[in-house]
């Protein structure tokens, strides 16, 4: 299947076709930057880079953890290998792989997990990801990132090309709205979160394209009364120090953490983490997949049925503002 | 072929290797003493033959690069840079001591000499594999050396780097085989038989060549034969046939050396017969 054009609602921006674009504009800024593809191009994107940079292209088969070890020496070479593929094949295969041969040796290897969550869909648990952000976030000295947009990866694609060392992307499948500004530069990074809607009653954090669902909730709870403000973090390994002060201005009121990832492990674990560090007392409200795999259905279907969006989100968040 | 003068001063330069891998490992109280030495001759011609590696030799950039893939051999691959000059031979002494730049198993960061942190089996081929596909896209006149172990090549890694190493025609590419013929739970044929190695391998389209991998002169012939454009496209596989704890009779052959102290009484007895 070649690169298809997203069927993608009016407004809707797929992650990987971003990366797409990127990964052409950064390969002609900097010809260190190869791709790495474990027989799915034409899911990643890279199809177009290919063919542009036949030499800068590598095709290791269906073959993670042999992938990973090349990138490893690629980078050694003073190569940039960029790692893509399945979020899943990527962090379950090639786990030790990714801890041994790259983290450990601190070497210049970005990986982007694609299909990151459950919004996959239809294919079901065994190529979705739930765990993808325990793993990478529990190997030593990767930073791991999870846009919230199209123009939030645009950010973090900035980021990640420049900062040394191993980093981890994890992008998700279904097409999302864009809720975030347009990239302003070249070198404009992620920031350390975004305010994404105001409100006094909750506070929410969330992470990946899950935003959107999560900014809808807000805005139809906002009708009922009930005021959320919503920050949306893409980066969540090393989590700013700055969202400590945020948490710390909500003193006495409910914090939930939305995100479409295994309760253990994500974003509510880093933010729990962070605020214990900095001696701010908190009770963090964990929506996000219990502990279990995903399965088959139509993504905003099965969002649904985790819990994650729509009615029971917003059930959710309303009882946990309430609290 | 090689001078047989020179061939004698790699022979003296291994024995003086073997010294310190037991030196080393006593020391320690702990590590690896079987592995280690049946991979000495192959190091001797790595580093003080083809590379002719010194001091200075890992600064530059255009060299060749040489992967310790059994990275618990990592007394063997510190005792020849100390054999070499890379590291100062007192340092050995510090093995897997804390704070050590010496580390169990080979850690890049803490010793830049060594040229990729490996100990979990079967990951070094594939980086070696990265560097040799580096090699090409500079088209720089260097190989990219992976020594590997019999037990290691259990591990599906180490298939999958030599699938794409044989489909890509990586001929940068040289994998050492240190097939002593003894993993950690026993023989090779009670823990996984992968032999014979040689068809496998040649119906992956690599280059083979099999030889005795204690014997000094066929070693470097072997080094040089893979190191040069007679095996055309091909990666190359070198199977050197050794012997685990070689050099040292008690040790020699037996599984239970594979990891093990050495007691002083062993250190004495095992120097005598190393040096002679």
């Amino acid at each position: 299947m070649a690169a298809t054009p997203t069927n993608a609602p009016e407004g809707f921006v797929s992650l990987r076709d971003v990366f797409g674009d990127a990964i052409m504009a950064l390969g002609a800024r900097d010809p260190r930057i190869l791709m790495l593809d474990a027989d799915l191009a034409s899911s990643t994107r890279t199809m177009k880079f290919k063919k542009t940079y036949p030499d800068r292209h590598y095709n290791f088969g269906i073959a993670e953890q042999n992938m990973v070890g090349a990138a490893a020496g690629f980078a050694i070479s003073g190569y940039i290998p960029f790692v893509n593929t399945f979020a899943s094949f990527l962090s379950r295969r090639a786990c030790d792989q990714i801890a041994v041969s790259v983290a450990y040796p601190k070497l210049n290897v970005k990986f982007f997990g694609f299909h990151g969550g459950i919004n996959l869909g239809e294919d079901g648990a065994t190529q979705q990801a739930v765990e993808d952000l325990a793993i990478m976030q529990g190997i030593p000295g990767i930073r791991c990132y999870a846009p919230i947009d199209g123009n939030d990866l645009a950010r973090v694609m900035n980021e990640v090309a420049e900062v040394e060392g191993p980093t981890y992307v994890r992008l998700s499948r279904f097409p999302s709205p864009l809720v975030t500004p347009p990239v302003a530069s070249e070198t404009e990074r992620a920031a350390a979160f975004r305010v994404l809607t105001e409100g006094k009653d909750l506070l929410v954090f969330t992470t990946s394209t899950l935003a959107a669902k999560v900014i809808e909730a807000a805005n139809a709870l906002k009708t009922e009364g009930i005021g959320i403000r919503v920050l949306g973090i893409t980066r969540l390994k090393p989590l700013g120090n700055e969202i400590a002060a945020e948490v710390k201005a909500f003193a006495g009121k409910s914090i939930a953490v939305v995100e479409e990832h295994s309760i253990h492990g994500g974003l509510a674990d880093g933010l729990s983490a962070l605020l214990d560090g900095a001696g701010i007392a908190h009770r963090i409200e964990r929506i996000g997949v219990p502990d279990r795999f995903g399965e088959s259905g139509h993504p905003d279907a099965l969002l649904e049925a985790f819990g994650l969006a729509g009615a029971p989100l917003r059930a959710r968040l309303k009882a946990t503002a309430k609290r | 072929m090689t001078d047989q003068k020179d061939i004698e001063k790699l022979e003296a330069s291994a024995r003086r290797i073997r010294a310190h891998i037991l030196t080393q490992i006593n020391a320690a109280g702990s590590g690896h003493p079987g592995g280690s030495m049946s991979c000495v001759e192959i190091l001797a011609a790595l580093f003080s033959h083809r590379a002719a590696a010194g001091a200075n030799w890992f600064g530059r950039n255009a060299r060749d690069h040489v992967i310790l893939s059994k990275g618990h051999a990592a007394p063997a691959l510190y005792a020849t840079f100390a054999e070499v000059g890379m590291i100062p031979e007192a340092e050995l002494l510090t093995l897997r001591q804390l704070g050590s730049r010496l580390q169990g198993h080979p850690d890049r960061t803490r010793l830049p000499e060594v040229e990729m942190s490996t100990g979990s089996l079967g990951q070094g081929l594939s980086v070696s594999l990265g560097i040799a596909l580096a090699l090409k896209l500079r088209n720089e006149p260097f190989y990219s050396y992976a020594i590997l172990g019999d037990g290691e090549i259990n591990s599906g890694q180490i298939w999958e780097a030599i699938a794409y190493a044989g489909t890509h025609k990586v001929n940068r590419l040289v994998a050492i085989l240190d097939a002593n013929g003894i993993q950690n739970d026993g023989r090779i044929e009670e823990v996984l038989e992968l032999r014979p190695y040689a068809p496998k391998l040649e119906a992956f389209g690599w280059a083979v060549r099999e030889f005795d991998g204690q014997n000094m002169a066929e070693v470097v012939d072997a080094v040089d034969w893979a190191s040069s454009d007679a095996p055309g496209d091909k990666p190359r596989f070198l199977i050197a046939h050794t012997t685990k704890g070689a050099g040292v009779s008690f040790m020699s052959d037996r599984a239970d050396w594979h990891s093990h102290t050495i007691s002083d009484e062993q250190l004495k007895a095992g120097l005598k017969e190393v040096m002679g």
